[in-house]
């Protein structure tokens, strides 16, 4: 039982990631029908922000070693201008594209950054050291909690909330409902379908951010492909829960975090190292007996 | 006088198919105008370009005078053209409120925005009690209800209903003209209005047009069409 709360704690912390992540594609698809798997390497821009551009292998501290009140704006500020030129750059001349179009698109926008790191950074994965404290633990009975785990669970439910708030209660959360659920009707009433977009823009980026630190302070290591399996993993969840319906990418980031370090945990060792395969097959019966997802988005239903 | 809008031998296709040849029609300042025509005749288009929403492959549209054949559908907002179109499109999980709000945080006269708010509630009491639902749980007579008053929180010149009476009870559609009227009448509003059906809007209006196949068949005073005789022959396309 103790051994079951411990992996399950370890669940919730990487379902935090996934959902985070989820969100982030999930915010998107609702208001431009655009999947983005360029957003994983959005987290990837802001794990290397931390570091010396350099090609040496040992990583070098930058912004990393900045005060905390500095460096968290700063990333954030770096993501989300990348985020903000990914959507100037490609997806804008885009805007009236297919679905599809939009999403090679992304491959597109995904392969240039990984490369663009690449060179600038080389390819091998450097260890960073980030807010190692985080990574003590503290015991509780006979469970060991890491910190940083804990403080992963607090920032997801905290920005969940502030884009809870954003979206119920400001004007422009609002307007960006309004033009996920029906994007022509709210330009009709003169709702900016650009700054609408461009705040998307701007929110994914934040919450990419906050994956970047968190992520990287876990694994303390950095790599130019970090954000493929993340942007994997979370479009999986987007999936699950539901495409269009943010309340559905939560719970399918936090459901995919549970079955990964599950099977992880409990598989017979032979199989473990074809844990994601499982992982998958679960999926596909999932949306077998739940083709719309576990919670249905409004744009598949049908409006009367 | 310049009227409010004015449309030029407007020509539309989608994709290779054609929806509107060359089509020319104006509407005065405080008019209702009807556009009637069967399914398919160039109607909604005609609407959604005035809007914003299409854009014409030749032809001119102007607004109070202005060309605004390029201009895109928030900018036409602005100016003061506010489009209802057919099936309404309601934010179906935005509350009442929300979507009768979501018209409005483009104005500037923020006091006039309760005022309009409250006055379109007293034209709408059946949304009062609605207003915190979800806005797709309303029937169909209160979201064409709603529909309209979103588009009448953007305090438009000019409204465009895309066929408000689809789908309606004609009790619920006899309502919707009067609440329009009115509106007409207390706010000096301009409007252009769909149908498919001839009788109603002959009581309504003050000029028809009759569109079939992307071409206006007739156009002319209500008054002066009153035994729909002439209107048939533009709609069906039987000479005699």
């Amino acid at each position: 039982m103790v051994e079951f709360l411990q992996y399950s704690i370890d669940a919730l912390s990487l379902g935090s990631i996934y959902a985070l992540t989820a969100l982030g594609i999930g915010l998107l698809f609702g208001i431009l029908r655009l999947i983005n798997f360029a957003h994983g390497d959005l987290i990837t821009i802001g794990a290397y922000a931390l570091i010396v551009p350099s090609s040496n292998v040992a990583a070098e501290m930058f912004i990393g070693s900045f005060d905390i009140y500095l460096m968290v704006p700063l990333i954030c500020l770096i993501v989300v201008v990348a985020a903000l030129l990914t959507d100037v750059a490609v997806f804008r001349p885009l805007r009236r594209a297919a679905s599809p179009t939009l999403l090679i698109a992304s491959f597109a926008v995904s392969y240039i950054i990984q490369n663009g790191i690449l060179t600038i950074y080389g390819g091998r994965a450097k260890s960073v050291n980030l807010w190692n404290n985080l990574n003590q633990q503290f015991a509780w009975g006979d469970l060991r909690i890491p910190i940083l785990q804990l403080v992963t669970m607090a920032v997801t439910i905290g920005l969940m909330l502030c884009l809870i708030i954003f979206l119920r209660f400001t004007r422009y959360g609002k307007q960006m409902r309004a033009a996920s659920e029906d994007f022509r009707m709210a330009q009709y009433l003169g709702v900016r379908g650009n700054f609408v977009i461009g705040l998307a823009f701007v929110i994914s980026g934040l919450l990419a951010t906050a994956v970047s630190l968190l992520y990287t302070t876990q694994t303390a290591t950095v790599s130019y492909t970090m954000g493929v399996p993340l942007a994997l993993f979370a479009f999986v969840a987007v999936v699950v829960g539901g495409m269009g319906n943010l309340a559905g990418s939560v719970i399918g980031g936090y459901l995919i975090g549970f079955l990964v370090t599950m099977l992880q945990a409990y598989l017979p060792q032979d199989l473990r190292g074809f844990r994601d395969c499982f992982a998958f097959a679960l999926v596909i019966l999932i949306l077998l007996v739940r083709p719309a997802g576990l919670v249905p988005g409004r744009n598949t239903i049908e409006r009367v | 006088m310049t009227p409010l809008v004015a449309i030029d031998d407007l020509h539309v296709h989608y994709s290779g198919m054609v929806a509107l040849r060359g089509i020319s029609l104006k509407v005065d300042a405080n008019e209702i105008v009807c556009i009637i025509g069967p399914n398919g005749a160039g109607k909604s288009t005609t609407l959604a370009a005035i809007a914003g929403g299409v854009a014409p492959t030749k032809g001119a549209i102007y607004f109070k005078g202005t060309e605004t054949t390029d201009f895109g559908p928030e900018k036409l907002a602005d100016l003061g053209i506010s489009l209802v179109p057919e099936g309404r499109h309601i934010f179906s999980s935005l509350s009442v409120e929300e979507n009768l709000m979501i018209g409005s945080y483009r104005r500037t006269d923020k006091k006039a925005i309760r005022t309009d708010r409250d006055r379109l509630l007293d034209l709408f009491p059946r949304l009062v009690e609605r207003l915190n639902y979800p806005a797709g749980r309303l029937s169909g007579g209160e979201q064409q209800m709603l529909a309209i008053g979103r588009a009448i929180m953007t305090k438009p010149k000019l409204l465009l209903i895309d066929e408000p009476s689809l789908g309606l009870a004609p009790k619920i559609v006899e309502q919707i003209y009067t609440i329009v009227r009115e509106l007409r009448e207390r706010d000096g509003l301009t409007l252009l209005i769909n149908e498919q059906s001839s009788n109603r809007v002959l009581k309504h209006a003050d000029r028809i047009y009759v569109l079939r196949s992307g071409h206006i068949q007739l156009h002319g005073r209500a008054d002066d069409l009153k035994d729909g005789e002439r209107i048939r022959q533009a709609y069906f396309g039987f000479e005699k």
